[in-house]
């Protein structure tokens, strides 16, 4: 029986680990094969090990497979049940004893907790690996070399093997002791670096949080990748509810509301905590946001300005798939045919992305890439450059309607950016010169909002002159909230109300309570 | 692996196929990335390596030999195109070529026919280039940097060995390296930018960190020269800004918000300014010496404010003298802001007559100008030109000197528009004319498409940087020394 549990131990890890990365962990894989990106080519390797180290490159041939996650996860756990194994092999060798309390567990064990972090890239675990198939090899010259070894060897492997159900039982309960111990050494509490620099102490429930929203965020942002934007709706309305404020699933959000046809009657549905940078992200030269802070830009179809973060991000981040792609589509969108073979090589030396890379120069060769919105080409220049504001995306929207006023996004975005700015009167002005009254029917339920007070301010009788309309449900709607609204501490605004912008303003705009006319 | 697998392949098939006879001229041109032909090489230089492609072409051969004579060697190209010369036939044709021309003649197989493509005639040089070329090397980002280094390559091989890498010293930036008179040991100088910080100046091996933000002066110190005697080094002292172009060919623009002009004596640590290259009037950038040390070219604008549109800056090309202590004789070499052009990177030749510099449309940071051109004027009579025989239709900008006079390496995007390469090109201090350029030979066809790093401010060395070590060290165990600028008039 006891030669049993080596494959029963080996199985069951496989079966936990595997599950683990399928679950659990699984966004990890997909963080990591998005962040790296292997080439076959020697020269990326040499350069790659002098930088990094020749870990560095062994790894990354590892990830790789995370292209497909089911894939990275059946890799990575062969490499750990492969250590498992090595090392039962090495100690049965190096001791003449069979390993009952699975010691050779912790090799394997310990791999399997640094592949499960995002900000650790797991060159950890194929220092692992790599360490315990030396010590394997170290064993299989040593128990042929010393006598000693040999002999005791020769009598562990002739021994009759035991039939007791209970050591196989007592050897499982080993392995999952020894999962556990190291699922607690890696939940433990910590130090951690904020992007600021300042160090912030993290407990082990602080820990499982940010597991949690760091899952979150990632499959957000892989449902954004495939332009699966009710699956961003969803996860970002997940966060929402949560009430703890996270500028990026803000961001995510506010694209999310945009694509699904939302933005202009669902922005304020959960209190919009970065206020009118929640459409963007101001510039901070931080890789962070970097890494994000161009998918607006290319949305709107603002290329010089989503070129921009993206070549950003890959100084930050490095060469990965995502990077190049982009990069290169940009460059042929606006023809600069010899900077896009260059972002397209990289990717034509991988495992997975040369279907990418003969995609994109099938667009090289027609000069276009399909789906790519272009508002301002790289031929449009003004009498005087035009500068992109990096600290506060309204002037950039303006400037995209000035060239693409039909540029449905960015006439919904302007609106709403000024609106959660506070800025009343930029958002008047967007709204006359973007947002015709049409001849039936109203506006969207939040430019009715905006405009109510902008009809407050200005009169109703120069209201009436422009030609606008209010329908007669936000008329009564805002009755309604300025009664409650009236009434001060002793208010009580049910969640159709909190969900207004009029609420916005006086409640939760990190703006305060003023509004620019 | 690959290069040396294709290069045994190559060898075999050369083995197995012998030289080529065109059957007839090939009708379509044969391209050739980067392009070598015609170019006037130095007799030291390492053998190109290039890719060839035509339309219709299956297999090409490059036949290399003296202008007249019988091929001295071929290559045949792999299934790529790729052809990399060898080095030891390529160097001991060099050496007997000096002063006279080779041919590289291309011939492509279309439908089974040898076709050749016309004979491209190039000068090889009887004076040699300095041996050693120096570049920092890093994405062509904008505000975020990652790994960054300075490295010295062999040019008479293909070796590239670091000065100074950042992932040595925590990923700080570094830049702006500087010698003095193409000799490292007699003076060099790096800024390192971080909790490090620093000016690290190395003069006679020796190094020693100042710290960059003068006491006094109302910027740290950028843009170096270092004169030809070693003794000083003039900084421009820099408020610099980047804003990024919304449309348009250009990603961004560089700007200085104000700049002045100070001196660094290496020897005393004493530095010194003056008002007329000080104060909020005027912008002043870009400092070099002239041979003698008597003469500081430079850049200068008019000073600007918030309002000023950032594309109507020019700058004017300037000279100052100095006598070791005191400046005088201000003048403006060419005004450029009257042509609504702007002048960056003025290098004065090592004969003292020729001043070189790059043009564009505005600003001063020309490696974002395509329209960017280099420039040579004779100071003699102060007459000027565009280098229409270097000068590319994409960006040329940084330029540096060999110490011969007879060479000078700049920077060009005219691969891709993007990464920058150094370029070299013989020149005629007699004529003040320059030769075909070449861009610096590698040893695989595809570096150049492969490479994702720019080549950043290529300058000439003779001989090696040999003192890496206490340079390192010098940035993480030195602790900056302050220095305090006496400003005679300070104008702000």
């Amino acid at each position: 029986m006891k030669n049993f549990i080596k494959p029963i131990v080996a199985f069951l890890m496989a079966a936990t680990f595997m599950a683990a990365y399928l679950t659990v962990y699984e966004y990890v894989i997909y963080f990591h094969e998005q962040h790296h990106l292997f080439r076959f080519s020697w020269q990326y390797v040499c350069d790659t090990a002098h930088q990094s180290g020749i870990l560095w490159p062994v790894t990354e041939f590892v990830v790789q497979f995370g292209y497909y996650t089911w894939l990275g996860a059946l890799v990575w756990t062969l490499l750990c049940v492969g250590a498992y194994c090595m090392a039962q092999g090495a100690i049965s060798r190096l001791t003449g004893l069979r390993d009952l309390i699975q010691v050779s567990a912790i090799p394997s064990v310990a791999m399997f907790f640094y592949t499960t972090e995002v900000d650790r890239f797991p060159v950890i675990s194929i220092k692992i690996f790599l360490g315990v198939a030396a010590i394997w090899l170290l064993s299989l010259v040593l128990t042929k070399c010393v006598p000693a070894l040999h002999k005791r060897y020769a009598a562990l492997k002739a021994s009759p093997a035991g039939g007791k159900w209970w050591v196989v039982l007592f050897a499982v309960a080993c392995f999952f002791g020894v999962f556990y111990a190291g699922y607690q050494m890696s939940m433990k509490e910590r130090d951690v670096e904020l992007p600021s620099g300042k160090m912030k102490h993290q407990t082990h429930n602080d820990r499982v949080h940010q597991r949690d929203v760091e899952r979150l965020m990632i499959d957000a942002e892989r449902a954004l990748n495939q332009r699966n934007w009710p699956r961003v709706l969803e996860l970002t309305t997940e966060q929402a509810m949560t009430g703890e404020p996270n500028h990026l699933m803000s961001y995510f959000r506010c694209l999310a509301l945009y694509h699904t046809g939302q933005l202009t009657s669902h922005l304020f549905d959960f209190p919009l905590k970065y206020g009118a940078q929640s459409f963007f992200f101001p510039w901070k030269a931080e890789r962070n946001r970097a890494e994000f802070g161009g998918y607006v830009f290319e949305e709107l179809g603002a290329i010089n300005s989503a070129n921009h973060w993206e070549f950003e991000a890959l100084v930050g981040w490095g060469e990965t798939a995502r990077h190049l792609s982009s990069l290169a589509k940009y460059a042929i969108a606006s023809g600069k045919t010899q900077q896009a073979r260059k972002y397209i090589a990289p990717l034509k030396a991988t495992l997975f992305y040369r279907s990418k890379a003969a995609e994109l120069e099938e667009w090289l060769k027609n000069g276009k890439v399909p789906d790519l919105k272009i508002s301002i080409g790289p031929e449009e220049v003004m009498p005087h450059c035009r500068w992109d504001n990096v600290e506060n995306l309204g002037g950039d929207l303006s400037y995209i309607l000035l060239h693409d006023p039909q540029n449905q996004m960015a006439r919904e975005y302007s609106a709403m950016f000024f609106l959660a700015a506070n800025n009343l009167g930029a958002f008047w002005n967007t709204v006359r010169k973007y947002w015709p009254m049409p001849d039936h029917g109203y506006l969207p339920p939040l430019i009715e909002q905006g405009l109510s007070l902008v009809k407050m301010h200005i009169g109703d009788e120069a209201f009436a002159q422009t030609g606008y309309r209010i329908s007669p449900d936000t008329e009564a709607a805002l009755a309604d909230y300025l009664a409650e609204h009236g009434k001060g501490n002793m208010a009580h605004f049910p969640p159709k109300m909190r969900q207004t912008f009029w609420y916005y303003v006086h409640h939760t705009s990190p703006n305060g309570p003023e509004l620019t006319f | 692996m690959k290069h040396y697998l294709i290069t045994l392949l190559a060898a075999t098939l050369v083995a197995c196929s012998g030289p080529q006879v065109a059957e007839r001229p090939i009708d379509e041109p044969v391209e050739m990335s980067p392009e070598y032909r015609e170019a006037c090489f130095p007799p030291n230089i390492a053998a190109p390596a290039f890719q060839l492609s035509a339309q219709g072409a299956d297999a090409y051969q490059v036949q290399v030999g003296l202008e007249g004579q019988e091929p001295a060697f071929y290559v045949d190209a792999d299934e790529d195109g790729d052809i990399c010369l060898p080095l030891k036939p390529w160097r001991k044709l060099l050496e007997q070529a000096k002063g006279h021309n080779i041919y590289l003649r291309v011939l492509a197989r279309v439908a089974g026919q040898w076709c050749a493509a016309p004979d491209a005639l190039s000068p090889i040089s009887e004076t040699p280039i300095n041996d050693y070329l120096v570049y920092r090397l890093l994405y062509p980002g904008y505000e975020l940097w990652s790994n960054i280094g300075i490295y010295q390559r062999n040019l008479t091989n293909y070796e590239q060995t670091p000065i100074l890498e950042n992932k040595d010293f925590d990923q700080q930036c570094i830049n702006c390296h500087n010698f003095s008179a193409n000799n490292p040991q007699q003076g060099m100088m790096i800024h390192v930018r971080g909790a490090q910080g620093g000016t690290l100046i190395s003069v006679n091996g020796k190094v020693e960190k100042i710290n960059s933000r003068f006491a006094g002066a109302n910027h740290g110190a950028t843009y170096p020269g270092f004169s030809p005697n070693g003794k000083y080094i003039a900084f421009s002292a820099n408020d610099v800004g980047q804003v990024f172009h919304s449309a348009g060919t250009k990603p961004i623009e560089v700007i200085d918000k104000a700049a002045d002009l100070i001196v660094y004596n290496v020897e005393t640590r004493q530095a010194f300014s003056d008002s007329s290259i000080m104060g909020a009037d005027y912008i002043e950038t870009f400092p070099n010496w002239s041979p003698d040390c008597r003469t500081i070219f430079f850049c200068r604008a008019k000073g600007i404010d918030p309002t000023f549109p950032l594309d109507s800056v020019h700058y004017d090309l300037m000279a100052i003298d100095f006598d070791g202590a005191r400046f005088s004789n201000l003048r403006t070499l060419y005004a450029a802001s009257a042509d609504s052009a702007s002048v960056s990177f003025p290098r004065c030749s090592p004969d003292g007559r020729w001043l070189m510099f790059t043009r564009s449309a505005y600003g001063n940071f020309s490696i974002w100008h395509p329209e960017a051109q280099l420039c040579i004027m004779d100071l003699r009579n102060g007459t000027w030109r565009e280098m229409n025989e270097v000068n590319s239709n994409s960006i040329e900008s940084y330029h540096s000197w060999d110490s011969s006079g007879r060479w000078f390496v700049f920077s060009s995007k005219r691969l891709d528009g993007l990464w920058a390469r150094p370029h070299f090109a013989a020149f005629d201090p007699a004529t003040g004319h320059a030769q075909t350029p070449f861009c610096l030979p590698q040893n695989k066809a595809d570096f150049y498409l492969q490479f994702t790093r720019t080549f950043n401010i290529p300058e000439l060395i003779q001989k090696p940087v040999d003192n890496v070590d206490a340079l390192l060290h010098g940035i993480t165990s030195q602790q900056p020394i302050s220095i305090t600028l006496t400003t005679p008039q300070s104008g702000k």
